[in-house]
């Protein structure tokens, strides 16, 4: 996996959302240009004739396609047309981190990502990372450290901590601060997410 | 096990401490519990919603979604106080909207709703409302609290207004006080005689406080979604309160109850704003009414600052008379506080209820602003009101000569706080506090930056019980047990703590339990509020699940020879005799496909004093160059009853903890005073704690055998909240070596404290006109 300080813009989307709106297709096209074989350009172009714009990408390991407006965020995509709405959205600005997922196993704020920036690259969302008849190690050490309480920023927590353990698998506390440090919780559950992640530090086990 | 209605022994009283009383349990419900260790309740385990919340496969109001689902929007108004001359909607059929015809009204806040909308994405909806034009005939308003009061100010109602109550809210609030201008109030309340304690007092010494505008920011926005099936209405609510909920939608929407389903499974969050329907649930019904389309409302997160309720404001005057000993003979509050257009902002109580003081006497009064509603939020009024009397508290240990912590014991008469201040204190390490002070003093001589002080305040809440609670118990022929309530769970973990009493009462292990709860159609739960819901549901849970053993025992008792009354249930069995039959066994027993037992909440009976204590203490490190305060560290000791849930509880006092730190150094609505807007409503610049502003969180929870109903069951919601904030002031006071005023404690407020070093930047926040001197006077 890439080191995220490498790529400050990997989502091409630390970008205010309303500023992008009027950019997103050129964006785009920048973004897909080199990749994009001449046929999908066209698909895409008959798409976009029908008020929308044709974007696939590999979603939780399967890949997925969808013709979306070029202002709808991968948060929006995600919730309103694929159905997973384990991805929250707490403030549509990317001040909160309920929104967090995986971008080719990047963090990023989904409600600041285009859904078109993700064309071509692989997501991850929670419920990419378990279910509960199977969950993965930092969702089980969360149930059993109590890291939550309403429950809604705690998906953008996981996947946050998951992204940090995969990179780091004995982070310390202070690493865990800065992992979280995106992802508001309101009812104060961070001492648990602390806690949860030095318990799967301690089991050296640091899969997502 | 037995169930007994005459005159009953049961033990009351901190546990290792404990002794009996008489007392008369209600008919046919259980003996309460005996011992702090239980087979499954009063333990630390994880929730039992926690898998699906941790896996996103829980589904939140925000997350319903129907195939045809209209996205609805509110478009609110940009002015603080304006007449709606006109509103064009022209463009909106062309757009294929649909929008609930507007009133042309007043509007008296910035975020005020003028009209509501659904469109088929929420991007059309937010092209709609751009679509909407409004002419306004803007009219002076008035913003500030102390400018609010003054005669010639704008006024923002021209009649007398009526205070609603809210689930949420302190005991207290409610009904008719005079009114001038935009002031309502004083309403005054007390004990004792206040004259006489002060002329009983060696000296005096009197405070002016301010606490600013918190608003309660839950992750999941306010949001309802409504579906029509001919004339009866299903709602998806994020809300405190699913019976409530249903209870204004059937009102306002002149439907009957039994037309209306709320259903309410995971709510992000409430803090207290989130009981009614609110505009935006009933604008959610109509327009799904007029659509013939379920409509989903969610509430940006603008709007939600702008009109979803805080915590109002409050400017806090406190005298206090005391003997040199530190013995608190009179105490004059005064509060005065803005909740924008309503009601609500009393900081009194504190004063009144959380310690021994003889003579108190309280004044309190709301200012109308032209500014959005403030509402219950954790522990109405409390934390102000800790805030203003916990510092002077110290201010009296100080002009005494006496440790803090010796002037709370000289004033406290509760045994419960009592053992919370010796086990937080000793936590806390408050034993090193005289060395600190030296030490801070030789930081100053030597010009370092940084000081390190300690500070304590207590608690006090109520034990409310909202009546009326039932529950249903059903043990199928299966094996399989349904424990029913129509209780929302918020976060606090209700869903766990009905399935550990229930399991336990049948000997089951939890997961032999399913919990169905939130939704109106089970039998009547509370609305999260006031640290209600578990002593006013909990009994009702262990009733029900004790009818349902009894009930199992009768169809166990033959198979092993015994009387029912003789047989016990634990470990997935029934025991008597020495013989074991399974669960299983049993239930195949049954005539029919299941049993039902119900529990009702049966009325309180004797025990110990219903309210709440807790002590906390706090650590914090303060640059007095930079003005930055770091807290290290609280130690929170609190006692609600005996646990029904360790974890759970644990993890309130956690979240109460760092919501006081929150408001304590970073939480503050700004309004512009020329426009009256609302400059911070998101969760960039208006600051709320976060992960690298956690310092370490100690929690002591200490048992009590409160009485009064089977388990012993008692909130810890609000008295968590309550002291963290006092506690943090108080500490930095000490660091620095002056008194802190006003909350949130910022930088620029720490150095024009500091009397060691001042910077040039200087606060500028202190309200004019207010009296600031807080310089001791010889009676």
């Amino acid at each position: 996996m890439a080191d995220d300080k490498d790529r400050p813009n990997a989502a091409g989307g630390f970008t205010r959302r309303g500023l992008i709106k009027g950019l997103a297709t050129t964006a785009v096209a920048t973004a897909t240009a080199g990749a994009a074989a001449l046929a999908e350009e066209r698909a895409k172009a008959e798409a976009t004739a029908g008020g929308g714009l044709a974007v696939s990408l590999t979603l939780n390991g399967s890949p997925k396609k969808g013709v979306f407006e070029t202002r709808t965020t991968l948060a929006e995509a995600l919730r309103d047309t694929w159905g997973l709405t384990g991805t929250k959205i707490g403030c549509d600005r990317g001040a909160c981190g309920a929104c967090t997922v995986l971008l080719d196993g990047i963090p990023v704020n989904s409600c600041l990502t285009l859904v078109h920036d993700a064309e071509g690259r692989k997501v991850t969302t929670i419920e990419g990372l378990g279910s509960p008849e199977a969950m993965s190690d930092v969702q089980r050490a969360f149930v059993d450290a109590d890291a939550l309480q309403c429950g809604f920023c705690t998906p953008g927590m996981v996947v946050s901590c998951s992204a940090l353990l995969a990179k780091n698998p004995k982070p310390t506390e202070h690493d865990v601060r800065e992992a979280v440090s995106g992802n508001l919780c309101r009812c104060g559950t961070y001492l648990g997410v602390f806690a949860a992640c030095a318990s799967v530090a301690g089991k050296g086990v640091a899969r997502g | 096990m037995a169930e007994t209605s005459a005159k009953t022994k049961i033990r009351v009283g901190l546990a290792g401490k404990t002794t009996e009383i008489e007392v008369v349990l209600p008919p046919g419900d259980p003996v309460p519990y005996d011992a702090v260790d239980r087979p499954l309740t009063g333990k630390r385990r994880g929730r039992l919603d926690g898998p699906e919340k941790v896996t996103g496969r829980a589904t939140y109001t925000h997350d319903v979604n129907r195939p045809g689902m209209l996205y609805g929007r509110i478009l609110r108004s940009p002015y603080a106080h304006a007449d709606i001359v006109s509103i064009d909607t022209s463009k909106l059929d062309a757009m294929g909207v649909v929008w609930l015809k507007p009133e042309k009204k007043k509007v008296r806040y910035h975020g005020e709703a003028v009209l509501a909308l659904a469109a088929s994405s929420q991007g059309l909806a937010d092209d709609a409302l751009a679509a909407v034009g409004v002419k306004y005939d803007v009219k002076p308003h008035t913003v500030r609290l102390v400018d609010a009061m003054r005669d010639d100010a704008p006024l923002v109602f021209e009649r007398p207004v009526e205070e609603k109550r809210s689930a949420g809210d302190a005991p207290a609030v409610g009904g008719a006080v005079a009114q001038h201008g935009n002031v309502r109030g004083p309403k005054t309340s007390g004990k004792g005689d206040v004259t006489k304690g002060f002329s009983e007092s060696d000296a005096t010494l009197e405070l002016t406080m301010t606490t600013a505008v918190q608003t309660h920011v839950p992750l999941e926005t306010h949001s309802l979604f409504a579906e029509w099936e001919g004339d009866s209405l299903k709602v998806y609510a994020s809300t405190q309160g699913t019976f409530t909920v249903k209870d204004e939608l059937a009102t306002v929407l002149g439907i009957p109850k039994d037309k209306v389903e709320v259903v309410s499974e995971y709510v992000g969050g409430g803090f207290g704003a989130k009981f009614g329907a609110g505009d935006y649930g009933v604008f959610a019904a109509q327009l799904a009414k007029k659509a013939g389309k379920p409509v989903k409302m969610i509430l940006d997160r603008k709007g939600e600052h702008l009109a979803a309720g805080n915590r109002p404001d409050s400017l806090n005057t406190i005298k206090v008379g005391y003997k040199r000993d530190g013995t608190v003979t009179a105490v004059k509050y005064t509060s005065v506080g803005t909740a924008g257009i309503a009601t609500g902002t009393g900081t009194g109580s504190f004063a009144k209820n959380a310690y021994g003081f003889a003579n108190v006497t309280v004044d309190e009064s709301d200012v109308f602003t032209h500014l959005g509603p403030g509402c219950a939020m954790r522990a109405p009024g409390h934390p102000q009101g800790a805030f203003t009397v916990e510092a002077a508290l110290d201010a009296v240990a100080e002009a005494c000569g006496l440790d803090p912590l010796a002037v709370r014991y000289k004033n406290d008469p509760s045994e419960v706080r009592r053992a919370e201040w010796e086990a937080a204190a000793k936590a806390i390490g408050w034993s090193r506090r005289d060395a600190i002070t030296k030490a801070n003093k030789a930081a100053a001589a030597a010009g370092l930056p940084l000081r390190r002080g300690l500070g304590c305040a207590a608690a006090v809440w109520y034990t409310i019980v909202s009546r009326g609670s039932q529950v249903s118990v059903r043990v199928h022929k299966d094996g399989a047990v349904e424990v029913e309530n129509g209780v929302q769970e918020i976060g606090c973990g209700i869903r766990t703590a009905i399935g550990l009493v229930t399991a336990e009462e049948l000997g089951l292990p939890v997961e032999a339990v399913s919990v169905h709860i939130g939704n109106s159609k089970y039998p009547f739960g509370p609305a999260s509020g006031g640290s209600t819901t578990t002593t006013s549901l909990i009994p009702a849970v262990r009733s029900a699940a004790f009818h349902a053993a009894r009930k199992m025992a009768e169809l166990a008792a033959p198979l092993l020879g015994a009387r029912p009354e003789d047989v016990v249930l634990s470990g997935g069995a029934f025991l008597a005799n020495g013989k074991k039959a399974d669960w299983t066994r049993v239930c195949a027993r049954m005539s029919g496909e299941s049993i039902l037992a119900t529990g009702d909440r049966a009325p309180d009976f004797d025990g110990t004093d219903p309210r709440l204590f807790g002590a906390q203490f706090a650590e914090v490190v303060v640059d007095v160059e930079t003005g930055v305060v770091t807290v290290e560290k609280v130690a929170a000791a609190h006692t609600c009853g005996l646990s029904v849930w360790k974890t759970g509880v644990e993890s309130q006092i956690r979240g109460g903890v760092l919501q006081g730190v929150s408001y304590a150094l970073f939480e503050e609505r700004v309004i512009d005073l020329p426009t009256g807007r609302f400059m911070n409503p998101n969760i960039e610049q208006y600051k709320i704690l976060g992960a690298k502003d956690v310092p370490v969180v100690e929690t002591i929870v200490i048992d009590l055998f409160a009485g009064k109903n089977n388990a012993h069951a008692r909130g810890i919601g609000e008295p968590a909240l309550i002291p963290t904030a006092a506690a943090i002031a108080n500490a930095v006071s000490h660091a620095i070596g002056n008194r802190i005023l006003d909350l949130p404690i910022t930088p620029a407020r720490v150095l024009s404290a500091s009397p060691t070093l001042r910077s040039p930047l200087q606060a500028e926040d202190v309200v004019p006109g207010a009296p600031r001197d807080g310089s001791e006077v010889i009676a």
